[in-house]
């Protein structure tokens, strides 16, 4: 029997709402939202936004899943809400709230500063051993080469995984999924010798040594870079610097 | 927080504790945790054996059979199941642990079961073989 | 940054974790079902003179060693990581206790072992 993609359903959306201005504890706002086969959950808050409450605020771009920015809570789970259809859940209501573990600035939009910050500590660019001018020609890299990091660079900063990371919620100093995954996309890249400028933050008591593996951030993860396995491969890493074994018994050339 | 980023102002913060019971994938996370307490039992049993092996025979003895008690049955059926689902879980995540090689996960798991299996039949059949 | 100290107990942890995976199953299953009802496997293999010679030879000694240390510091530090996980951050004072127990139990086999003599 074919999908009947053309009819118009009703399905109820119900939205955390949260001002600074007023302050106090967060509330919910169920709205009632027409939708068809192919309507995206961001597609439903954008409806509510165009016709029922202007002053619904949420983080959205690309409506892709490729730009991050549309993460949201959905039934409690971490989701992009542009990759979540509301097909899905009719006819349950659809609960969307912030990003979990987060500060809320207002509604659904989250406060992210704590991971900009992450990202600048784990030094997100190649530290090469020396610094190489363009009239020397371009870096050289085998597939094999890239193959080593190239799943760890897929990362779109969506915060999915931050959400999803119970250790993150308890202790916020944590450095997080994609920053130590990002930390180890660059210490794997054959092109950067930089292991020694980021030990301090991966081998920090916030740094690998704060995951126990729940895993759920791999799960989470919309681009499949799978964090939880970037990160973990290093407490072998971590632990043989810690005896000073690191560059002598490294299994993925790391060290330098 | 320090950095250079500077946070926003009057945000709400939401509690955080509790936070294992808001999804499934958690509560098996928190088994998975909780089998640690099991393997420590069991180390326990046979340290409190080797303490009454030093005592001498009597006090062996004694241990062997308390061992000997349904009690003492069923404490090890429930002990066996959840260092059981430990060793399933070691291997379920082992891959995770590993450098970046082009095995696919689902083989690590299943080595490591067909390991863990292969080995207990062994250990088995050779203390059958030797105490016949 | 304040470098962990974790590395140390993070490698008994997985120590630990990977002989409790390997033997635990079969020797739970000899020591608490097999043989104390018969079941396969004789009563009489884990008789006084049988365990005794077990633990005398330097093997055997290994073998026991091994299984109660490494079990004791994997539960330790899991557990002591679970506590955190319900929202209890200790300090140095918990640490102590939940790394202290595996330490003296370790000490207290080594002395057993060596008394049971070979």
């Amino acid at each position: 029997m074919p999908l009947d993609t053309s009819s118009t359903r009703t399905i109820e959306i119900e939205c955390l709402r949260y001002g600074p201005e007023t302050g106090g504890e967060p509330r919910y706002q169920t709205y009632k939202v027409p939708f068809r086969h192919e309507t995206s959950v961001l597609q439903g808050l954008q409806y509510i936004k165009d016709n029922l409450d202007g002053s619904l605020t949420f983080r959205w771009s690309c409506r892709m899943a490729i730009c991050g920015s549309c993460g949201s809570m959905v039934n409690g789970i971490p989701q992009l809400s542009c990759h979540t259809f509301l097909r899905d859940y009719f006819p349950n209501k659809v609960r969307v709230e912030p990003l979990k573990n987060f500060p809320i600035i207002r509604d659904l939009a989250i406060d992210q500063t704590d991971f900009f910050n992450k990202l600048d500590s784990v030094k997100p660019y190649l530290i090469p051993k020396k610094e190489k001018p363009i009239s020397e020609g371009a870096y050289v890299q085998t597939p094999k080469q890239m193959e080593q990091y190239y799943q760890y660079s897929e990362c779109i900063n969506c915060l999915l995984c931050y959400a999803a990371c119970p250790q993150y919620g308890l202790t916020p100093t944590f450095t997080g999924p994609a920053a130590l995954t990002l930390l180890h996309r660059y210490n794997a890249d054959s092109r950067d010798k930089g292991w020694t400028a980021r030990s301090d933050v991966l081998n920090s008591e916030d740094g690998v040594w704060r995951c126990t593996l729940v895993g759920y951030c791999s799960e989470v993860c919309p681009k499949s870079v799978d964090p939880a396995h970037a990160i973990n491969q290093n407490k072998v890493n971590s632990t043989l610097d810690y005896f000073g074994v690191l560059k002598l018994l490294s299994p993925g050339g790391a060290g330098e | 927080m320090s950095g250079r980023f500077k946070p926003a102002a009057n945000t709400y913060v939401r509690p955080v504790l509790g936070w294992w019971k808001t999804n499934p994938f958690y509560l098996w996370y928190m088994l998975r945790e909780a089998t640690a307490i099991f393997v420590v039992i069991y180390a326990l049993v046979l340290l409190l054996g080797l303490i009454c092996l030093a005592m001498g025979e009597g006090a062996y003895n004694g241990w062997r059979a308390a061992l000997a008690t349904p009690v003492s049955l069923v404490f090890h059926l429930i002990l066996l199941l959840l260092v059981g689902y430990h060793s399933y879980t070691w291997f379920k995540v082992m891959p995770k642990t590993t450098p970046h090689i082009p095995i696919e996960p689902k083989v690590i798991v299943q080595t490591g079961c067909a390991v863990t299996a292969a080995l207990s039949v062994l250990i088995v059949a050779v203390l059958w073989g030797v105490t016949r | 940054m304040k470098r962990a100290n974790d590395p140390i107990f993070w490698a008994l942890f997985g120590a630990g974790g990977m002989f409790s995976a390997l033997f635990g199953p079969v020797l739970i299953f000899i020591t608490g079902i097999a043989v104390p009802f018969g079941f396969i496997l004789p009563k009489s293999a884990m008789s006084y003179a049988n365990v005794l010679a077990f633990a005398q030879n330097p093997i055997g000694k290994l073998f026991l060693l091994a299984v109660i240390s490494l079990f004791l510091f994997h539960g330790a530090h899991r557990l002591l990581h679970s506590l955190h996980d319900f929202g209890i951050h200790g300090g140095t004072g918990e640490k102590v206790g939940f790394y202290g127990i595996p330490i003296v139990c370790t000490i207290l086999a080594v002395l057993l072992l060596l008394v049971i003599g070979f």
